[in-house]
């Protein structure tokens, strides 16, 4: 597997740096660690070390030029592996001239591109959904046979985008709402249609319309004047985000219950399991207690669709990650039917694929619980959104040594806090309470798994 | 038979008609207004009319790539087989079918099969079907020579005899399938020979004297209408011009050509005819001219007709008809 | 409603169509004879009692005779049903068939008519080359000829009736594994295409296809046997979470596009599965008017499941390998994701 070279950044304010020179020729092999390409700021001139051993394939910027930072400006593959152009930034495509006159725009990169010209398999049924969506067709991962792109890698593409969920090759709009949708300046073809088939209603323009700020507003404050320093219109990911936290927010009858769990034995069992070659980390860990516990506790494994609350039969959990796109949310199935390594092995190859933006449609959706895990940016509890139309999510927080009391005695263990965020419309505080109170012992006696 | 019952000035009329319009087409595709090649029936005029005179519009007559004489001894209208000719949409055809494939079911023409052969089942089962429907209607069928070296001829002659089918079977045998000599590919001297092979009666007939067919084709029908079964009847004839018009008709010899010539069937009968005073040089001459006239008004009919429309081609495929015959 | 075989079904179509239109009648090769088969596939067995023998007509072995026979009364008047004893000797009559049959409404400017059908049997079945092949390529591919193949009892009653009653040329292509024939003429390796069969009057309308399996991710097209292979293949796919839409087109010509056009347009995937040669066959035809027409709802390259371009063998394990599998049905469409 190919893997990117990406401009590191430097720093919160730079968006671009121009790429100075780069020290091996395509085709080279080059080592890890070794410097591959040197980088400019306005400040200084870094050397940038390759991510990995291989054969540096694809050079995608040439020196001079000015290139945005994390984006790909080249790849390192096995030798023998054909690369196929999948995962170019579109910041960097963008910025690569493009003829005025060219009546396909989107052919010519893909064959001029690096000026080597390549040949873009995909799809027709995929590159009609892309255009129709403005993907640029290089930016598109390739999954489908003879190393084509096809449609699921478009719509992989656009969930993560935030133009999710993708119901149909070119989802339609109410006439009504595609007027409201123009005047306010809103692409309806990123919003979430909630009419049948996937049809973007009314409705749903006018709350998109409600999140997005117009770019550039600014409401003066009586008295005192606050300068913007820096505009971001709310967009793609941003904008679905926004709009899908609003609206459960306000939907929701939301409570948080917090808990703090004894993980003395969790994280003993752990590095337990590490002496014995198993690596597994702790949301690994908790997915599992999570899969069992929902299992017994299937008022928690529901969705209110309308006035009929649906319990899941089958228990597929999220893992709130959060990428550069913004958060997301992959989704691995059927999670009590896992052992321990399978779903390690498996989160692992999701959320990998969430962070890359290789996501299939199917890995973004259907859900049936969430877990949200803001430990390693040391948070204890919180109040997690619940991520409808789950009814819902468990954030963990920290797992740090703390002193606690057991019987008459101070001792220093290991402790989590854990916040169960409920639907209190579907779920009342008994059950959520047991539920929750199930959880912590399995994460403070975790051998109970084994009965 | 007495010259009475034979309709003898009919059949001259007939015989010069055929004659004048293929030479009418001869002349009309030197000049370019045919836009495809013929095949004329000059000289094998007696065969045609000497058994058609016995068929009426409710009978059925399959012909060859050969056919004009047989359409117009059936009762073809001479406007309509110009027309399609000239490749007009009112043409017997629509100018669908061309020279080859002239007819005109109205008058029990069947539009004719041009591979060689292939009439002859047809007829057997046209003759099935008129024996089923319980009419005394009979079906014939003209071929050459050639065509009695087809699978289709023992095929069809055998189901025609085994079921005892009112058709007539005719074959022209004018000494040439195409170029091929008919000694070279025959081991028997007469085709009628084969009848017995299939167990039905085979008649040898000069077929350049129409009286000749006239009897022998009257024999055969009244025996096929009155459920006899079918008979094989041999016309000996001969073309008098090419195999079609690319034909320079260097496999025949120059004295084999004079010596049938002097057989022309209608100088014959023209003769016969003032011997029996039935018609005179005058007489005959103003038929002539009538011919003429018609040939004329037909060619006419032809030239000012209106061409098909080039999507045209799409119609027809399958046949329409008010029961939603076509799909 | 009855259960019946296709070889049941295609004689109570002939028995009432027989009784409903005086100039109905059958004409081929040992359909009539006193304490025969009623036909290599006993299709007419027991008709000639009830009808006689000129309506059910023996003929000589003499397949161009016999259908030039039957155009010629169709022709005049008659509604012929030819029965050729295999598909095969169709070859024989080709003559009659597309020279005269096919084209004489044409060349005649639509004034002649030729309401006739001709069925044949298709389909390897360890006889040897020469009884084995599916010709219905060879025919399709005549402008003028109706081309209908049934792979249901409910269709073979349905489809022959409206195929009598149709004034142009139909050729009806049967399959020998699914005629469901009885005692000493039941056929090794045979499929149970029985089913249910209303008694009263009805019609499948030429034409018209059908959709076995509805599904979403892949279009499989079959015709006869290859239906078959088809849904086998799809219930297979479908414990690994592949939903495939099977389309028997039920009529060969005038095909039944849209129907496999809409389901492309949903799927965006094909596989074609035929019993024929690969070359010039007839999945090559819906292929490429699929690529015509719905080339931009294609995520995928189009299969073709064939037979390979060799004559049918004899021996089984060989003629397992000619003729299409389900095994081979799943490969290709696994392929195409």
């Amino acid at each position: 597997m190919a893997i990117e070279v990406l401009v590191p950044p430097l720093g919160q304010t730079v968006d671009t740096v121009t790429l100075v020179t780069w020290y091996h020729d395509e085709g080279d092999e080059v080592s890890k660690g070794s410097p591959l390409f040197a980088i400019e700021t306005d400040k200084a001139t870094l050397d940038v070390e390759a991510p990995a051993s291989g054969i540096l394939r694809q050079l995608a910027a040439q020196p001079g030029e000015e290139v945005r930072v994390l984006s790909a400006v080249a790849f390192i593959s096995e030798p023998g592996e054909t690369v196929i152009i999948s995962a170019l930034s579109p910041d960097l495509v963008e910025s690569l001239p493009s003829d005025a006159s060219s009546p396909a725009p989107a052919s010519q990169r893909e064959e001029d591109g690096d000026g080597k010209g390549r040949r873009l398999f995909i799809s027709p049924r995929a590159r009609r959904l892309a255009e129709g969506h403005n993907v640029p067709l290089t930016a598109l991962p390739a999954s489908g046979p003879e190393g084509a792109v096809v449609e699921r890698d478009v719509r992989a593409y656009l969930e993560a985008e935030g133009a999710a969920p993708v119901v149909a090759a070119g989802s339609s709009i109410t006439p009504v709402a595609r007027r409201m949708a123009e005047e306010g300046g809103l692409d309806w073809r990123r919003l979430t249609g909630s009419g049948p088939g996937g049809r973007v209603t009314r409705e749903d323009v006018r709350r998109a319309l409600e999140v997005a700020p117009s770019a550039g507003e600014t409401v003066p404050v009586a008295g005192e004047v606050n300068e913007v320093a820096e505009t971001v219109p709310l967009r793609s990911v941003r904008a679905v985000i926004a709009e899908r936290m609003a609206r459960s927010v306000t939907d929701t009858a939301r409570v948080t219950l917090t808990a703090q769990a004894d993980a003395t034995a969790l994280v003993a069992l752990r590095q337990r399991l590490a002496q014995d070659e198993v690596r597994v980390s702790y949301n690994d860990l908790f997915m599992y207690i999570l899969g069992r516990a929902l299992r017994e506790h299937p008022q928690l494994n529901a969705s209110l669709d309308e006035d009929t609350i649906k319990a899941w039969r089958r228990i597929h959990i999220g893992l709130a990650v959060d990428s550069d796109r913004g958060l997301l949310v992959p989704v691995v199935r059927d999670v009590d039917s896992k052992g321990l390594s399978q779903l390690a092995e498996e989160t692992r190859a999701v959320v990998g694929r969430a962070l890359t933006g290789k996501s299939s449609p199917d890995e973004l959706t259907g859900g049936t619980f969430t877990l949200t895990n803001l430990g390693m940016y040391g948070i204890d509890a919180f109040t997690p959104i619940i991520n409808l139309p789950e009814c819902a999510i468990l954030g963990v927080g920290r797992i740090a040594r703390q002193p606690v009391a057991i019987g008459d005695r101070v001792v220093v263990r290991h402790m989590v806090w854990l916040s169960l965020s409920f639907d209190h419309r579907l779920v009342d505080g008994g059950p959520a309470a047991y539920f929750l109170q199930r959880v912590v012992q399995l994460v403070e006696g975790p051998h109970l798994l084994m009965t | 038979m007495s010259s009475s019952e034979v309709p003898l000035l009919e059949m001259y009329r007939t015989m010069l008609t055929i004659r004048r319009f293929e030479e009418r087409c001869n002349y009309l595709f030197m000049q370019g207004r045919i836009p495809s090649t013929l095949h004329l029936y000059n000289g094998q005029e007696a065969v045609a009319t000497g058994v058609c005179a016995h068929l009426g519009p409710d009978d059925y007559a399959l012909s060859t790539h050969r056919p004009h004489g047989h359409s117009i001894a059936k009762g073809v209208s001479l406007s309509i087989i110009m027309a399609e000719l000239h490749a007009k949409s009112t043409g017997c055809c629509q100018g669908k079918g061309g020279s080859m494939h002239v007819g005109d079911m109205d008058v029990g023409m069947v539009p004719a099969i041009a591979i060689v052969g292939g009439n002859i089942p047809l007829a057997a089962g046209m003759a099935l079907a008129c024996k089923r429907l319980g009419t005394d209607r009979v079906a014939v069928a003209f071929f050459g020579d050639g065509a009695a070296n087809e699978g289709a001829f023992h095929e069809g002659l055998n189901m025609a005899a085994i079921w005892d089918l009112p058709v007539v079977y005719v074959c022209e045998n004018n000494l040439y399938g195409a170029s091929t000599k008919f000694s070279t590919v025959f081991k028997v001297e007469n085709v009628a020979d084969r009848a017995a092979a299939y167990g039905m009666p085979g008649m040898v007939v000069d077929g350049m004297d129409v009286e000749a067919v006239y009897q022998v084709a009257g024999e055969a029908i009244t025996r096929a209408r009155q459920g006899g079964g079918p008979t094989l009847i041999e016309c000996k004839t001969y073309r008098m011009v090419g195999h079609s018009r690319s034909d320079p008709r260097t496999y025949r010899t120059k004295e084999e050509e004079a010596s049938w010539q002097e057989k022309d069937p209608i100088p014959r009968l023209a003769k016969r005819l003032k011997e029996e005073g039935l018609a005179t040089d005058e007489s005959l001459e103003a038929i002539d001219k009538e011919i003429e006239q018609a040939i004329d008004e037909a060619v006419a009919f032809a030239e000012r007709s209106p061409s098909p429309e080039p999507a045209d081609t799409l119609k027809h495929v399958f046949y329409a008809s008010e029961s939603g015959g076509e799909a | 409603m009855a259960q019946m075989s296709v070889a049941e079904a295609l004689r109570q179509a002939i028995r009432e169509e027989m009784q409903r239109d005086p100039r109905v009648f059958c004409i081929g090769e040992d359909i009539g004879v006193e304490g025969g088969w009623g036909g290599a596939f006993t299709v007419t067995l027991g008709l000639s009692d009830e009808f006689g023998h000129e309506r059910i007509l023996d003929t000589p072995i003499s397949e161009l005779g016999l259908t030039g026979v039957a155009v010629g009364a169709a022709m005049a008047g008659l509604r012929p049903i030819a029965d050729m004893q295999y598909g095969d000797f169709l070859f024989l009559a080709m003559d009659q068939l597309a020279n005269q049959a096919a084209k004489m409404a044409y060349m005649s400017g639509g004034t002649v008519k030729v309401p006739m059908v001709m069925r044949a049997p298709v389909g390897s079945t360890r006889r040897g080359a020469q009884h084995a092949q599916s010709l219905e390529a060879f025919f399709t591919h005549v402008p003028g000829l109706k081309v209908v193949a049934p792979s249901t009892a409910y269709d073979a009653k349905g489809l022959l009736k409206s195929a009598v009653r149709d004034d142009n040329p139909v050729i009806m292509f049967e399959h020998k594994l699914l005629y469901g024939s009885k005692g000493p003429r039941t056929e090794t390796g045979a499929i149970s295409a029985t089913g249910e069969v209303p008694e009263e009057e009805y019609l499948v309308p030429i034409g018209e296809g059908a959709i076995r399996r509805e599904g979403s991710d892949v279009t499989i097209v079959g015709k006869l046997l290859t239906v078959y292979r088809a849904l086998g293949a799809a219930e297979q796919l479908a414990q690994e979470g592949i939903e495939a839409e099977v389309i028997d087109p039920r009529t060969l010509v005038p095909l039944d596009r849209d129907l496999i056009l809409e389901s492309v347009r949903k799927t965006g995937r094909l596989v074609v599965v035929e019993e024929d040669n690969i070359t010039g066959g007839w999945a090559g035809d819906i292929a490429a008017m699929v690529a015509e027409e719905a080339f931009f709802w294609l995520d995928a390259p189009i299969k073709r499941v064939s037979a390979p371009d060799t004559p049918a063998p004899f021996a089984p394990v060989m003629e397992a390998y000619y003729v299409p599998s389900e095994e081979r049905v799943i490969r290709a469409v696994k392929s195409l994701f």
